[in-house]
């Protein structure tokens, strides 16, 4: 407990707020004193990125915040020794080792034991397949995978084209990088057309497997109504032949039969991972000028590989349902560019995922299940720093870009959004822990943490859009994606400067006026 | 009449193209597709018409409007072309006034409404509403003959102590004659926003007649010893015109005034921004990148940022400090527009309604005379008078709704369409460049007035968020650059393909209006029984009155939607009664209406989440 501790405001140039600093197990807390209404600021440890000292000035000694969640807080602390513990001791409580050090395990909600497994029953991947009418004739849930034998970064049950014996989910999973075969992402009920999902080929400079190219075969077969199937590489040309030289590459188109090979060209994690920094570098500035603001906006690419991302879900949409044509989507090793282009086709194609319920299930199958490594690219534990990457948080952005273009056909608002986005960084849940469904086991991720989504199910009236016209209102979307179309998202990237976000807040108005209306009918009928 | 044209999208890739007939009427181009849709453009709205080499498919013809408007028509022969080509040059630039659209237009109002419809603004009544004349200010007629200046309305307000030898040599001290006047008053403060064009003061020219004007004009403000002096142009603009024997104000030689430059680039520099702004816009397959460093080498958005700035800085001037501004740029009629209007409209909530802000473009812009005709070539003129200085303060405008969604009463179709008929000449309201100009052409009497027409289709821009006890008097607006967007439904209104797919105007709009409906049935309700049953009259009224206005409440902390609910209250008194009469058969119907569409409430116990760590 620190007292006497100013927090600055990072644009207006108010006078500093005067507080104290509290640190408890799992939060960084600060009480403003000088306030008439008690106003805290909680910061939990998982969400800090960076903490940083900063030179000494005459008001006492600057420590600097960074969170995940693009929060950031500067702290001036009275005197250096108080400076230097906060310091020392955020360093070490921002960065566990090991996975039982993580929020999820000590955190409470006063819950009973069923609850909490009621809880984790409540998206069921199963019943999403049964809504996609699987198994059917074409496709069946496997058990192949039952002791992750074919691929330990795919869950245990997978969705393969009937005609794809063993023999042959085995045989391709050996040309295929870690073991991730081509297995059902979405199948589109109307016209059979499928997505599928997996890691590239090794087929280095002239390898090739039969197995492998009687895969593809058993998928485009599964859609009869098309004669031939897209492959979709997520990655730029260069960066796929580049992984050539490691035996690892692309489709040939010559060795596959009736296949349509295709490039999209969204930049690796490497290139992400900077982009966001230069983003929020922008985003830091005090008071840009416009010139500032637009250059950086520009130079950071941020919004040119956001519309990659949407370009590339937007084409998977198109060929499923205007060319009637199955797709094979992988990139490198399937579970980033793939998982956000996959998750976003589905999105444009089923109003389903549009809903509060539909959203979890599209996360949890393309994401969690098939194993994007949340706890790497999120950082939650101390490790490689070249893991880290916002391949989710680009997703959530794509998600609003379209809610933009479309008010009303989400269930859920950007809150919803956000705090979806928060949870991923904050390991306060299981659903985000670990890097695959093994993994989640090894951890007993079940039976030691609860689930995010019955915690949200819970505030869905806050997280609600007004706006929404219901289920069957919108069918497909077809979104605009000129650049005119992507704005920079100002509520996640700057959600925490108070002062830059518009005076009024139509949603709050909105969302009262629904409540309401529904008062307003209860009031009448009770009259009557 | 040209039949088999085609008309091209302008960002869709795939080349579909419309095919239809052109029709050349006196006043529009009309295009009807063969699903007999129709597509109409105002010649006066033409800028530019563009015959492109010609293709295998015929002959392309590309037209500008001043409306942002780009239309791409494909004649199959070269010879209809061309004459569409120069009978569009020629009609749509008119030489005199009297060929304009104004003049011919007849939207059939007899003689009294037309009359009346030109006396639904009316100058005097607003500077009463101000609070002018008053003890310090005062009507002047010096300018009754139009003698003094000739670009100001007869009308003017000065200070008291003003007399007129002083204002007459004031104004010969000011570019163009356009001394120191009020432009609004501010009750509460008694401070003033004055504004004139830029003194003749070279480098070391001095006016006591002009000193003793400013000095008025300090005085008629009891609450604050000085005054700020705001010259709207960069210092640099403004050092060069001491060369032509202008310039601006010392400091040394007027008493107790402040002054600031606050470096808003002149008609040409905006006119150029907009030119590379609609050249980054208009581009076929652009890049995110293209389009931000498009967006930033035009600087549109800086401008429009530099004048907002000059906005807040006048604003903070009067409200925070009570101090008095006059402000000016070269000759005061941009700029200076510019910058007191959108300073009135941050200060004054009744420029936020519908008619405040007819009243503020008609005293602000009209009668003071920005050089409408001149800025948006209304006759065949000098290019390089052309600015789109009236555009960028409806941008502003267009921000700060943006900023303060349920401030204004009007919504963007309303801006749009204002803009739509600035470059018409539909209306008399924006023909000519000065009253005294507008005078000799009669318009009173030959053309009609633009503001009846839009309060008849008020229901249209009315802004269905507009809640005015929620929103402030005084409007702080940030002017961080990320507040500053690109304004698509201005610079693409009419590429469908680019707007959202959903409108959401519509939706809310709906949903307010079923709210106030069911405020109506239930008090149509209460009443009912309260006629039926007298005595539990008290019980009602009060319940009543919660659940009339529960809105504000909501609103001001929206988590107190957790108290509010206990508020329902279950009455049981008024449950008994079961009247099956029809008006409440109507009721249940609509009840169900809604249940349809909304479902069931949750209840509403906030995020265990947050709470319990």
């Amino acid at each position: 407990q620190v007292e006497n501790v100013k927090l600055l405001d990072r644009y207006t140039n108010r006078k500093a707020a005067n507080g104290t600093l509290y640190l408890t197990a799992t939060h960084l807390i600060y009480v403003d004193a000088s306030a008439e209404v008690r106003k805290e600021t909680w910061i939990l440890h998982h969400h800090i990125a960076t903490v940083e000292k900063l030179p000494l000035t005459t008001a006492g000694y600057p420590l600097l915040i960074h969170c995940k969640n693009f929060h950031m807080a500067h702290f001036v602390i009275g005197q250096e020794r108080d400076c230097h513990e906060v310091y020392t001791s955020l360093l070490k409580l921002s960065q566990p080792v090991k996975p039982e050090e993580l929020y999820a395990f000590s955190y409470n909600p006063k819950m009973s034991k069923e609850n909490r497994e009621i809880g984790w029953k409540l998206i069921d991947l199963k019943v999403d397949y049964q809504r996609m009418g699987i198994p059917n004739d074409y496709w069946e849930i496997t058990d192949v995978n039952k002791d992750y034998e074919v691929c330990n970064t795919y869950p245990p049950e997978i969705v393969v084209p009937k005609a794809a014996n063993k023999a042959v989910v085995i045989g391709s999973s050996r040309f295929r990088s870690r073991g991730r075969i081509p297995v059902l992402s979405y199948l589109y009920k109307e016209n059979n057309a499928a997505i599928c999902r997996c890691s590239q080929p090794l087929s280095g400079f002239s390898a090739r497997c039969l197995e492998d190219e009687q895969m593809l075969q058993a998928i485009r077969e599964a859609n009869p109504g098309s004669p031939f199937m897209y492959v979709v590489d997520t990655r730029p040309k260069l960066n796929a032949m580049a992984n050539r030289a490691a035996g690892k590459g692309y489709e040939n188109e010559d060795n596959y039969d009736n296949i349509r090979f295709k490039f999209i060209g969204i930049e690796n994690i490497h290139v992400m991972r900077n982009s966001l920094q230069k983003l929020l570098e922008v985003c830091e500035t005090k008071s840009p000028s416009m010139s500032d603001f637009l250059t950086g906006l520009e130079n950071s690419g941020w919004l040119r590989h956001i519309k990659a991302v949407m370009d590339a879900g937007v084409f998977l949409a198109k060929a499923v349902k205007d060319e009637k044509a199955s797709v094979l989507v992988h990139c490198s090793d399937g579970w980033d560019r793939t998982a956000q282009v996959c998750s976003l086709a589905s999105l444009l194609l089923d109003p389903f995922y549009r809903t509060f319920k539909g959203f979890m299930i599209l996360i949890e199958k393309e994401w969690i299940a098939m194993g994007h490594k949340f706890s790497h690219r999120c950082g939650h534990l101390d490790g490689d720093p070249k893991e880290v990457s916002p391949v989710f948080t680009q997703f959530v952005e794509c998600v609003w870009q379209l809610m933009q273009q479309f008010p009303c056909t989400f269930e859920f608002n950007e809150r919803f959004l956000l705090e979806i986005h928060d949870h991923v960084y904050s390991c306060q849940f299981g659903n985000f822990l670990g890097t695959c469904h093994k993994e989640r086991e090894d951890l007993k991720i079940f039976e030691k943490t609860h689930s995010l989504w019955p915690f949200l199910l819970q505030k869905k009236q806050e997280l609600r859009n007004p706006l929404y016209r219901g289920f069957t209102a919108y069918k497909e979307l077809q979104p605009n994606t000129l650049p005119f179309s992507f704005q920079f998202w100002c509520g996640m990237y700057n959600r925490f400067d108070k002062g830059m976000h518009p005076k009024q807040c139509v949603l709050d108005h909105l969302l009262s006026c629904v409540s309401q209306k529904m008062k307003l009918e209860d009031n009448a009928s009770e009259l009557e | 009449q040209v039949e088999q044209v085609k008309l091209l999208d302008r960002f869709s890739t795939s080349n579909k193209s419309l095919t239809g007939t052109l029709y050349l009427t006196a006043t529009h181009l009309l295009f009807i597709d063969s699903s007999q849709r129709e597509t109409w453009i105002l010649h006066h709205h033409i800028a530019a018409v563009e015959k492109l080499p010609l293709t295998t498919s015929g002959c392309p013809l590309v037209i500008q409007c001043k409306n942002f408007r780009i239309v791409h028509f494909v004649v199959p022969r070269e010879r209809d072309c061309h004459d569409i080509y120069n009978s569009l040059l020629q009609l749509s630039r008119t030489a005199k006034y009297e060929e304009l659209y104004a003049f011919s237009y007849n939207p059939k109002q007899n003689k009294c409404e037309q009359v009346k419809g030109w006396q639904l603004i009316d100058l005097a009544e607003e500077y009463k509403r101000m609070g002018v004349p008053n003890a310090n200010w005062q009507l002047s007629d010096a300018n009754r003959d139009y003698k003094i200046c000739e670009t100001y309305p007869r009308e003017l307000y000065v200070p008291r102590t003003a007399s007129k030898p002083i204002i007459v040599g004031s104004s010969k001290f000011r570019s163009k004659g356009r001394f120191p006047v009020l432009s609004y008053y501010h009750k509460n403060k008694e401070a003033a926003i004055c504004r004139c064009s830029q003194p003749l003061s070279g480098f070391s020219a001095r006016c006591l007649e002009d000193e003793h004007m400013l000095q008025a004009i300090s005085k008629a403000n009891p609450s604050n010893r000085y005054m700020y002096v705001m010259d709207t142009r960069p210092k640099l603009n403004a050092m060069a015109n001491r060369a032509a024997g202008k310039g601006y104000e010392n400091e040394d030689n007027y008493s107790n005034i402040r002054f600031q430059f606050v470096g808003i680039e002149n008609i040409h520099v905006m006119r150029s921004s907009l030119q590379k702004l609609l050249e980054v816009s208009g581009t076929k397959g652009l890049s995110v990148n293209d389009f931000l460093s498009g967006l930033e080498n035009s600087a549109w958005l800086r401008h429009i940022k530099a004048v907002l700035d000059a906005a807040v800085f006048l604003v903070k001037a009067i409200a925070v400090e009570s101090a008095s501004v006059l402000v000016h740029c070269s000759d005061g009629w941009d700029r200076t527009s510019q910058v007191c209007s959108l300073g009135a409209l941050l200060l004054d909530s009744y420029y936020r309604t519908i008619k405040g802000f007819m009243v503020l473009i008609e005293k602000d812009w009209i009668s003071f005379g920005h050089k409408f005709s001149d800025r948006c070539c209304q006759l065949d003129g000098d290019p390089k008078e052309i600015s789109p200085v009236f555009t960028q303060f409806l941008e502003s405008v267009w921000n700060l709704t943006e900023q303060f969604p349920q401030a204004f009463e009007y919504n963007e179709a309303f801006l749009l369409q204002i803009h739509e008929h600035v470059h018409s000449c539909q209306f008399g309201n924006f023909l000519g460049n000065c009253q005294k100009e507008r005078e000799e052409l009669k318009l009173k009497e030959k053309t009609y007035s633009l503001w009846p027409f839009l309060l008849d289709e008020q229901k249209k821009y009315q802004n269905p968020l507009y809640n005015p006890d929620l929103s402030p008097e005084l409007l702080e607006p940030n002017t961080v650059s990320f507040n500053f967007k690109f304004w698509r439904n201005m610079y693409h209104q009419f590429d469908r393909s680019m707007h959202p797919r959903q409108s959401v105007f519509n939706l809310i709009l709906n949903m307010s209006e079923q709210n106030k409906q069911l405020e109506e049935d239930i008090k149509e309700l209460e009443a009912k029984i309260k006629r039926r049953n007298g005595q539990s009259d008290a019980v009602l009224v009060k319940e009543h009155q919660q659940s009339a206005h529960p809105a504000p409440m909501a609103l001001k902390t929206p988590p107190c939607f957790k108290k509010e609910q206990p508020l329902i209250p279950v009455n049981d008194a008024v449950r008994t009664i079961e009247g099956s009469n029809t008006a409440d058969n109507r009721y249940s119907e609509f009840v169900a209406e809604f249940s349809k569409a909304e479902p069931a409430v949750v209840s509403l116990e906030y995020g265990v989440a947050r709470m319990t760590c």
